[in-house]
Order: C-alpha cells, then sequence, then structure tokens
C-alpha cells in the first residue's frame, strides 16, 4: 500500500517535525488516504507497477522508478503487525545537523562527510525490536566497612567499623529492548537507547509513510539473552548503588532471578548515514526521537599531519623566538 | 575533493590557526630583527681607544705567567665577541680601618665602600669601556689577598651595569666564590663567563631551537593523539531506565554493625632553613656611573 494525498494525488508522507501527515507536493496536512492492497503481488510497486527488489525482512521502502515510499501489506498485518510504534520525531535536516555537529567534534574529520551531498543520502528506518517484560527478585549479603581517621597530638587514629549488608528487592522490568534486525549492529542499538516510551503508540501503517522499515528478522526466543544481559547488568547497578557509601565491601551472597512476563513487537526510529572514505564504511546511526547520534568519525590523515606540522612550526618559531628575544 | 569542499577545508584551517600564525609571524619577525641587530653591532668596531691594552693586572702575583697569558688571549676573544671590556686585577692592599684611611686616603674606613671605590677608580683612571672611554661597557674584578680583608668587588660600567641586576652581580661573585681559594684562575674564568651569561640576552642560541622543537613536538604529539581519539558513543541508559515506576520494590534493607578496629601510628616531623645576600648602583669619584658588589672571605 501507499498513501495519497485526496487534494493532488501525491504521495503524502508522516512529518516528524509536524507529527501529522504531510503532503511533500502541495503542503496539506492530514488529507492521508490509504490506497488500495495491491493486487499485483509483494514484489510490484502499487503506484507504477514496477518490480521492486523486495528484501527478506523489507516491510517498507521506496520505489526506485517512482519513488513512492511502499508499504508491504504482508509484512505489516498477522504475525508481523506490531503492537506498538515510536514515530519518528527528528526530520531528516535536524539529523543531518546533528552528525554535522558529531563529525565537528573530531578534528581531523574529512571535509566532505558534512557535506550536503553526501548527507543527503541519509535514510529513516524503523527498526524491528523485542520488548521484554521481566519480574526479578534480587537479593545481596556482603560485609562493608567505613573507615575514619583523626589526629591527636602526634599520633593518627585509624578506625574501621564493619558492617553486614542485606538487601533483598523486586525489580519489575518494562519493554526493555532488543533489536530484531541483523543488519543493525548490536552493540549501536544498544548505544543509541534510551528512547522516551511515554511516546511509544499503538502500531498505524501511516506512521511508516515515508520511511524505510524492517519486520522482525527472528523469533523473541532467539534474542531474549540480550534483553536478560541487560536487565542483569540493571539489576547488579541498583544493587549496588543500594549499598554505596562504604570505603570496601566483600560479597557473601548475591542473587538475581529473572523471570520473562512476555515478549512484545515494537518498531522504534533510527536515522541511518552511511560514510564512505578511502573504502572504509563509516556508519552513523541516529536515534529518530531523541537525537543521540552513534558513530565513529573517520580520520584524514592528510589534514591530521597537515594540520599536526603547521601547529609543530608555529610552537617551534614562537619557542624559539621568544627564548632569544628574553634570555 | 571538489572546489567547494576545499574552499571549505581553507576556511576551517585558517579559522582554526590563525591565530597561531599571526602570533608565530609577529615573533618571526622580531626575532630576524634582533638577529639583524646583533649582526650589525657585532661589525661595529671598538670606539674606544684610549684604554691601555693590558686587561689582567696581577700585582698580588696570584697566577702563573701561562695562567696570565691564557686568561688575557680568553679576554680578547670574549671582548671581540661581546663588545664589552673585561679586567681583572688583583691585589694586596690594606682595605679598611684608620691606618689604611690614613695611608692611602680613602674617604671612608670601611672595607666595601674601599673596595669599590678602588675598583671603580682603576676603571675610570683607565678609561676601560668598549665603546667609549667615560661609562663605556665592561666589568671589573679586584680581587684583594689582603690576609684578614680578603674578598673580591666587581665593578660594572655601561650596558654591563644597565643589563645586571643584584641578582645577577650576586650571581657572579658566587661563581668566583665558588673557586676563589682552590683555583683562582677558573674563578676569574667564571667571572667573565657569567658577565657574558646575564649581559648577552636577545642572542640566539642553539638550545633554545633544541628546546623549542622537543616542547613542540610534545605538544604537536597530545594534539595528534586528541584530535585522532573517537569513540562510537558513551552509553547513556540508567540502570534504572526500564524499571517500572522508576525503582525496585525493597523489602530488606539492613546494615547492621558487626564490630570495630582502631589502630594508631606517630606522625614524624622535619624542618629547614636558608639564607640571602645584595649589592647596588653608585657614582664613583670620576663622576662615572657604576654597578656592582663584593663578597668578602
Amino acid at each position: 500500500m501507499f498513501f495519497q494525498c485526496k487534494n493532488c494525488g501525491g504521495n503524502i508522507v508522516y512529518n516528524p517535525e509536524k507529527q501529522k501527515m504531510v503532503c511533500p507536493f502541495c503542503e496539506s496536512e492530514g488529507t492521508e488516504e490509504k490506497g488500495e492492497k495491491s493486487s499485483y503481488g509483494m514484489g510490484i510497486c502499487p503506484n507504477c507497477h514496477g518490480e521492486i527488489p523486495l528484501e527478506q525482512f523489507t516491510s517498507a521502502m521506496f520505489c526506485p522508478y517512482c519513488n513512492t515510499s511502499i508499504i508491504v501489506d504482508e509484512r505489516v498485518e498477522g504475525e508481523y503487525q506490531p503492537r506498538r510504534i515510536l514515530p519518528f520525531k527528528l526530520g531528516k535536516e535536524a539529523c543531518k545537523q546533528l552528525i554535522k555537529d558529531r563529525c565537528k567534534k573530531v578534528l581531523f574529520a574529512p571535509a566532505d562527510v558534512m557535506s550536503e551531498a553526501r548527507l543527503d543520502s541519509i535514510q529513516g528506518i524503523y527498526v524491528p525490536y523485542w520488548l521484554y517484560d521481566y519480574e526479578t527478585e534480587a537479593y545481596y549479603e556482603g560485609e562493608g566497612s567505613q573507615i575514619r581517621k583523626w589526629r591527636s597530638g602526634d599520633m593518627e587514629y585509624t578506625e574501621v567499623s564493619y558492617y553486614e549488608i542485606v538487601r533483598s528487592m523486586d525489580i519489575p522490568y518494562r519493554l526493555v529492548p532488543a533489536d530484531a534486525s541483523i543488519k543493525m549492529p548490536d552493540d549501536v542499538m544498544n548505544l543509541i537507547e534510551p528512547y522516551d516510551y511515554k511516546e511509544f503508540v499503538p502500531f498505524e501503517e501511516r506512521f511508516m509513510s515515508g520511511f524505510n522499515g524492517e519486520v522482525y528478522n527472528m523469533p523473541s526466543g532467539e534474542i531474549k539473552h540480550r534483553a536478560e544481559d541487560k536487565v542483569k547488568r540493571s539489576a547488579d547497578g541498583i544493587l549496588e548503588s543500594s549499598y554505596s557509601g562504604y570505603a570496601n565491601v566483600r560479597t557473601i551472597q548475591k542473587n538475581i532471578n529473572i523471570h520473562e512476563q512476555e515478549a512484545s513487537y515494537g518498531l522504534l526510529p533510527v536515522w541511518v548515514y552511511d560514510y564512505s572514505y578511502r573504502g572504509k564504511s563509516y556508519p552513523f546511526y541516529v536515534n529518530g526521537q531523541t537525537g543521540k547520534v552513534v558513530g565513529k568519525v573517520p580520520v584524514s590523515l592528510s589534514k591530521a599531519f597537515l594540520y599536526a606540522t603547521t601547529l609543530f612550526a608555529c610552537l617551534t618559531v614562537i619557542i624559539t623566538g621568544i627564548s632569544t628575544l628574553i634570555f | 575533493m571538489n572546489a567547494n569542499s576545499k574552499a571549505e577545508e581553507t576556511k576551517l584551517f585558517l579559522k582554526h590557526f590563525i591565530v597561531w600564525l599571526v602570533i608565530a609571524a609577529v615573533v618571526l619577525v622580531l626575532f630576524v630583527g634582533r638577529l639583524i641587530q646583533n649582526a650589525q653591532a657585532a661589525k661595529e668596531p671598538r670606539g674606544n681607544n684610549d684604554a691601555p691594552k693590558e686587561r689582567v693586572f696581577d700585582y698580588a702575583d696570584i697566577l702563573t705567567d701561562i695562567q696570565e697569558e691564557d686568561l688575557r688571549k680568553y679576554i680578547a676573544e670574549k671582548e671581540a665577541r661581546y663588545h664589552m671590556d673585561f679586567v681583572v686585577v688583583t691585589a694586596n692592599l690594606l682595605v679598611e680601618g684608620p691606618e689604611a684611611q690614613e695611608m692611602y686616603g680613602y674617604t671612608t674606613p670601611y672595607w666595601e665602600n674601599n673596595m669599590r671605590d678602588l675598583a671603580d677608580d682603576f676603571w675610570d683612571t683607565n678609561h676601560f669601556g668598549f665603546n667609549t672611554g667615560f661609562e663605556g661597557d665592561g666589568s671589573l674584578l679586584l680581587d684583594n689577598r689582603y690576609p684578614g680583608q680578603r674578598g673580591e668587588w666587581l665593578s660594572t660600567s655601561g650596558s654591563v651595569y644597565v643589563k645586571m641586576s643584584d641578582a645577577d652581580v650576586e650571581y657572579v661573585l658566587n661563581g668566583v666564590d665558588q673557586l676563589y681559594d682552590v683555583d683562582p684562575y677558573h674563578a676569574y674564568i667564571n667571572y667573565i663567563d657569567r658577565i657574558i651569561k646575564k649581559t648577552t640576552r636577545g642572542q640566539f642560541k642553539i638550545k633554545y631551537l633544541f628546546w623549542g622543537v622537543v616542547i613542540s613536538f610534545f605538544i604537536t604529539l597530545f594534539y595528534w593523539l586528541s584530535g585522532k581519539a573517537d569513540k562510537l558513543a558513551s552509553d547513556t541508559t540508567a540502570y534504572t531506565q526500564y524499571v517500572e515506576g522508576g525503582e525496585p520494590k525493597v523489602h530488606i534493607s539492613r546494615d547492621q554493625f558487626l564490630r570495630k578496629n582502631t589502630t594508631a601510628r606517630k606522625i614524624e616531623t622535619s624542618s629547614g632553613g636558608g639564607r640571602s645576600g645584595g649589592g647596588g648602583g653608585h657614582v664613583s669619584s670620576g663622576g662615572a656611573h657604576h654597578g656592582g658588589g663584593g663578597h668578602r672571605h
């Protein structure tokens, strides 16, 4: 399917800044109507009827011929229908600026990593996530020590006090994410968090208009260990912060029991910019809601050499010159 | 790289380095100016032909003939290079007390005043000074070996007087003191070398370039490493990010005191001390301005 503007018939898409459907042709807002389900099957554009290179997990894409934003019906309904979606909040221009700001922090970044022509290739993707709920019991037993020092005359006293530490708590976790896309690197998807879940809404196809999308690449059982690792680290951190303030702590017993309650399927927004430099790929990922940028900026060795040489020459002249003039 | 990118790069480069380049240019101009100035000064001939050729007056017979000759050559070499006179006078004179005052017509009975006057008068009477015979550039070291009244006095004149502070004078005298008893010849060499060190500012020395290169290298290395440093991103997910309600339901939170240990140690203390010294500027009996100072042994 695709969304058409009732006014001009153009392909109307979701506008993140305005948080509504906006026609890029006549600029009408909220004038969308859903096109009919294509009778030609999944691999055919419902607008121009061209054959589209549909990949195994693609749920939304742009037709390579007419550039219509297509949502693949069969991949957003039934078992593939997401329970929830977090709509894009940052538009393309805002995202480009965030990447530029990120690249500016690396002194020796190549100039054209921030060029408009290159940044225009940025793409918005709805990444599939499994979101897990857990009930967790955490128990900790240990011995902590506190140190006090004071002086009296020419003597220094050190007093060490020992305490028994016991903590027991229930920690309910909701919507712990693990991305279900093989294409998206797991470490990057972990770093791109957190999202503000208050902006989750029930799934509607229109939010995907104007973006790419994927369905989950694997069932929830296959990747739940990643969510469980997050829960364990979180529970560890919560326990540790509950007995902070001791100079030293010795653990006697620690138990964290995790019980999975539910796994649900949702879509989260990510902007992706793939920059190639000297035959190597430097992808940047931007959280489509918060704007957090994840990616490593390449370094131009020639630029680094030029800058370093210039600084070296200036410093040598300044230090030698001033030493001669003053001493 | 297209034309736009190149222009952008150039703009970024200049924005980054404009201040450094301007400072370096200014320093370079001043440095070259000073080099030219020094080169021109080095070509200037001796302006004073009233002074005697002799520079070593060993009345106390401290030096051997060979040492005297070597000292003359050393002085001649340094004078030609640095354009200032160096004079060494050794004596065996009564300089303190009413007896000395009566015998030699000193204005005071005091060691410091009389040593100062002797040194200044010797300089003025002989019209020493590289550029002129009155308040000309140079210095004189008077070394008196009279028993009970031993010591040296440094008299400075002209640009040497202007350039040397009290601390510089002390520095020179300390250099003489180090070898005063054991090796007077090298004590006088120290006097000459230290005068040169304290009065030849603005002379390019290879060690400045060496340290300039070394310091610049380490700063640039730090700059290079920090400019390249980058990481994917920081983990900004709080521990309680996915906890329902934002905090756990705590059932037990107990911190029970068990026991305590107390230890004691004695604190070690130590102490230390220090010392200081000085000299000054004045007008001699010949009406010339002199600086300097002395040490009594």
